[in-house]
């Protein structure tokens, strides 16, 4: 991947959009510093804080406020919704399909003329802000997001609202971070903080929320960043149940494994939940690349097309419409047939493919919970009609449906299982929800190569690290470099002497300058080359023990489980490093050398 | 550089003031204070309208029932539960919305769905004696009779919110007359002597409950401890007809007549 010009590591060019946010110290002029300026500056270096620190208590504030912004976000969502399409249930007919059809006209123009930056998947954007952008994401798309999103989804557009509240904290922790003045490194670490306090605030899951970002937008569980990621989680998590109460997004039903044979259907859960993972990545796919080609004035029609058809459905079937919290409460109680839930699932499906894909902002984490949800209850619908003595409740399968999901659409599988956890708040529900997740996980793994977001940001000409090829691939570990060693062992005790003997005429192809490993009874390893033990016997040291000679020299060890890369960079300009058991530090296991970690990445396929 | 169709000039700066650091904390702290002050303000006015909007459609689900409406009434409170949700209420209003739609759902017969909001509500407040009842006439009617037994023993050792002492009679005789329909008869035997002992018989009216657990006891096999009863009903009011029939049909099932008796 190229980056952009004046971006990470160079000085900034003069047309970096950057550029301006950049302090720079030699374009201040000299001033005449008094002394009330120097008091000034000594009690202000007093008070500093180091950026750690900062950056720390940076990350409450980001989740204070990201908490904050997503409680706003929620209300100004249902107060749409409320005034666009009524407070009833089931919206009147009248509105059901004209509210959303005008609101997406009204959409297009605010997206189109005003915020053009609010389109497309949130996580994609985030992303796009850590590896691209230096962490940068503009305010101005914090603010079109809270808009925009808050009228797509009260309009009734097929799209969630824990996507833009992901950005939404993100943009406000990457403004947050350059007003500040971070670091340039922690500015771009920021973004994900702020998105894990978005989430975990739409959530009410701090928990999946760290995970989340971990999995998809980091893809390491880095020490440095953690800490403040969950700091924020946790502080957005706070304000989000002080101000709208700690009950979680549905009401579970009490669930307990009576009969482990259950976990059969729970597997075909997850054999149903594959397959309508792929049906869904390969719905979007093909629709949103063909709807972005049409071009021309497109961009002003295509939601309100979106929004039209969604609203002719929800004459009939108005669960299709927005986030469907609700109903997929309704379903987790047992309210719907499993047929008709195999309805809502494919029609979910359509109209968020629709929704998304116009162009209409909005999230997609809400949407892939329904159709979870309406699957799943499907599946346990069926099961009780099928086997009537089944104790597991239809809401238990609707809760393993949101998470299997999850993973097999998401490809998120470790955030698939702690959201179902934290959302049931049953400990009871872990091995369905891991089976089920598992099999979708792997089903999509098999039949769909490129993880969605993977998929979402190469739609829009973004080439960002897939997180899934970063946990699934092979690093290149020293055991597949390594050799035997073919040349003795020289010991700390032995005499130079015997050194010399020992060494004449077993000397290593692969080693010119004839290098050998020296062991130390205390399971240090040091190394000496041929010429020095000649030099020490002509110095009168022949009978002196080798290790004495050596003094404090020291040979990095390597272990067989470790990165080759790691051996590259201990290697130095030894000409090979002995690798040893983790139990016993004084069994050689073989050697690696440059050579031999050059050729093992020659012969490794990728 | 790869370019975004979302994104296709990359990023702008935002333009703004340069604070020192220092400054600049202190101005996100004043910003952090507004906006929750702000926050507060709306949340406030929007629990005030989830409340008004779930007391309104909550009204006229009570309209629709009473109108024997269920499939209108199980609508509207669905939708009175979906506002009263954490929108800071803590009468318990939800629960209460909660439990008419169950209550709803059951008679309409929806009795899966009407089992799930019950066991929602019963995992959350497992000593709610009306739940717990509800609970039990649906696992009766399914003829499950160790959970129907199980349910109705919560019920009536549960907490009641009105007249503890009155629901749980009346409980403890719906039990009673379970266990009779499923020839459990030791078992109802058991609680209406449980019953008989815990009535009131301080005034006249009382004569009717102890007549009530009189026959009950009759149907049970328990003749003697039916006799008891009837007399005691009796006592309480001379003019009962049932009481005086009953006292001589125990005394003919148990061979004796009431002067016998009476000496």
């Amino acid at each position: 991947m190229s980056e952009p010009e004046g971006v990470p590591g160079g000085a900034s060019s003069p047309g970096d959009p950057r550029a301006a946010e950049v302090p720079s110290s030699a374009s201040v002029p000299p001033v005449r510093r008094s002394r009330f300026d120097a008091a000034i500056d000594s009690i202000r270096q007093k008070i500093a804080l180091q950026e750690g620190t900062l950056f720390l208590l940076l990350a409450v504030a980001i989740g204070l406020f990201s908490g904050l912004a997503v409680v706003c976000f929620r209300i100004a969502i249902e107060w749409t919704r409320v005034g666009l399409l009524g407070s009833a249930l089931y919206p009147r007919t009248p509105r059901v399909f004209l509210v959303p059809a005008i609101a997406g006209l009204v959409l297009a123009i605010l997206v189109v003329k005003f915020f053009p930056r609010v389109r497309g998947s949130g996580v994609t954007q985030t992303k796009s802000a850590v590896y691209i952008y230096d962490g940068f994401i503009p305010f101005q798309t914090v603010i079109g997001k809270f808009i925009c999103c808050a009228l797509a989804i009260g309009s009734g557009q097929s799209l969630g609202p824990e996507d833009p509240s992901l950005q939404m904290g993100a943009g406000i922790a990457s403004l947050l971070g350059r007003k500040l003045k971070l670091s340039r490194e922690k500015v771009r670490l920021i973004a994900p903080v702020g998105a894990a306090a978005g989430l975990a605030a739409a959530f009410n899951s701090p928990i999946a929320a760290v995970v989340f970002v971990i999995e998809e937008v980091i893809g390491t569980w880095s020490a440095g960043v953690l800490g403040a990621i969950v700091l924020a989680a946790v502080s957005s998590v706070v304000v989000s149940r002080w101000f709208l109460g700690s009950e979680p997004l549905f009401r579970t039903p009490a669930y307990s494994l009576v009969n482990p044979i259950e976990l059969v259907s729970y597997a075909i859960l997850g054999i149903a939940g594959g397959i309508v993972s792929l049906l869904f990545a390969k719905a979007l796919s093909f629709v949103r690349p063909r709807l972005r080609a049409i071009g021309g004035t497109s961009q002003y029609w295509l939601p309100a097309a979106a929004g039209l058809v969604i609203g002719i459905a929800g004459i009939w079937i108005p669960q299709v419409m927005g986030a469907g919290y609700d109903y997929m409460d309704q379903a987790m109680h047992g309210q719907f047939v499993w047929q008709f839930l195999l309805i809502l699932a494919i029609a979910k499906i359509i109209a968020t493919t629709l929704s998304f894909s116009s162009g209409a902002p909005g999230g997609m984490f809400a949407p892939t919970l329904f159709i979870g949800a309406m699957l799943g209850a499907a599946v346990g619908g069926a099961e009780h009609i099928l086997a009537p003595n089944s104790t597991g409740p239809v809401g238990a399968y609707a809760l393993v449906g949101m998470g299997t999901l999850f993973a097999g659409f998401l490809r998120v599988p470790l955030t698939s299982v702690f959201m179902v956890l934290e959302v049931s708040g049953n400990y009871s529900i872990i091995l369905p929800v891991i089976i089920s997740n598992a099999i979708a996980y792997l089903i999509s793994l098999r039949f769909q190569e490129t993880p969605i977001f993977d998929l979402l940001s190469r739609q829009e000409g973004l080439d960002l690290p897939s997180m899934e090829e970063l946990r699934e691939g092979q690093a290149l570990r020293v055991e597949d470099a390594m050799r035997p060693a073919t040349v003795p062992v020289l010991s700390s005790t032995d005499s130079i002497a015997e050194a010399i003997e020992r060494t004449q005429s077993k000397q290593d192809p692969n080693s010119p300058e004839e290098f050998f490993l020296v062991r130390f009874p205390t399971g240090r390893w040091a190394g000496v080359r041929v010429p020095a033990l000649h030099k020490f016997a002509a110095d009168g040291h022949a009978a002196a023990q080798l290790g004495d000679l050596l003094g404090s020299q020291r040979l990095p060890r390597l272990h067989l489980d470790q990165p080759a890369d790691l051996a590259m960079r201990l290697m130095r300009d030894f000409p090979y490093l002995p690798v040893v058991s983790r139990a016993d530090a004084l069994r050689l296991e073989g050697v690696v050398s440059l050579a031999d970690i050059l050729s093992a990445y020659l012969r490794k396929p990728n | 550089m790869a370019t975004s169709i979302t994104n296709p000039s990359g990023p702008t700066p935002s333009t703004g003031w340069n604070l020192s650091r220092e400054a600049m904390l202190l101005v996100t702290a004043l910003a952090l204070i507004v906006l929750f002050v702000f926050t507060g303000f709306m949340t406030r006015f929007y629990h005030q309208d989830e409340r008004s909007l779930a007391r309104q459609w909550s009204a006229k689900a009570d309209v629709a029932m009473q109108s024997g409406n269920t499939k209108a009434a199980i609508e509207d409170y669905r939708t009175a539960l979906i506002y009263s949700r954490g929108n800071g209420e803590t009468s318990g209003a939800s629960e209460i919305y909660e439990l008419h739609l169950a209550e709803a759902l059951a008679a309409s017969n929806h009795f899966d769905e009407a089992r799930a909001y019950f066991l929602t509500l019963a995992e959350r407040e497992p000593g709610d004696a009306t739940v717990n009842l509800e609970l039990a006439r649906l696992a009766a009617r399914s003829g499950d009779v160790s959970e129907a037994s199980r349910y109705y023993n919560s019920a009536i050792f549960g907490v009641w919110d009105r007249d503890p002492a009155a629901q749980r009679r009346a409980a403890r005789i719906e039990y009673s007359k379970f266990l009779l329909e499923h020839d459990q008869l030791a078992e109802a035997q058991a609680q209406l002597i449980a019953l008989a002992a815990a009535l009131p018989s301080a005034t006249r009216g009382d004569a009717a409950l102890h007549v009530q657990a009189a026959q009950l006891l009759m149907e049970s096999g328990a003749t003697a401890n039916a006799l008891e009863e009837f007399q005691r009903a009796l006592q309480l009011d001379r003019s009962s007809s049932d009481a005086a029939r009953g006292v001589d049909l125990a005394l003919q099932r148990l061979g004796r007549s009431r002067a016998g008796n009476t000496q």
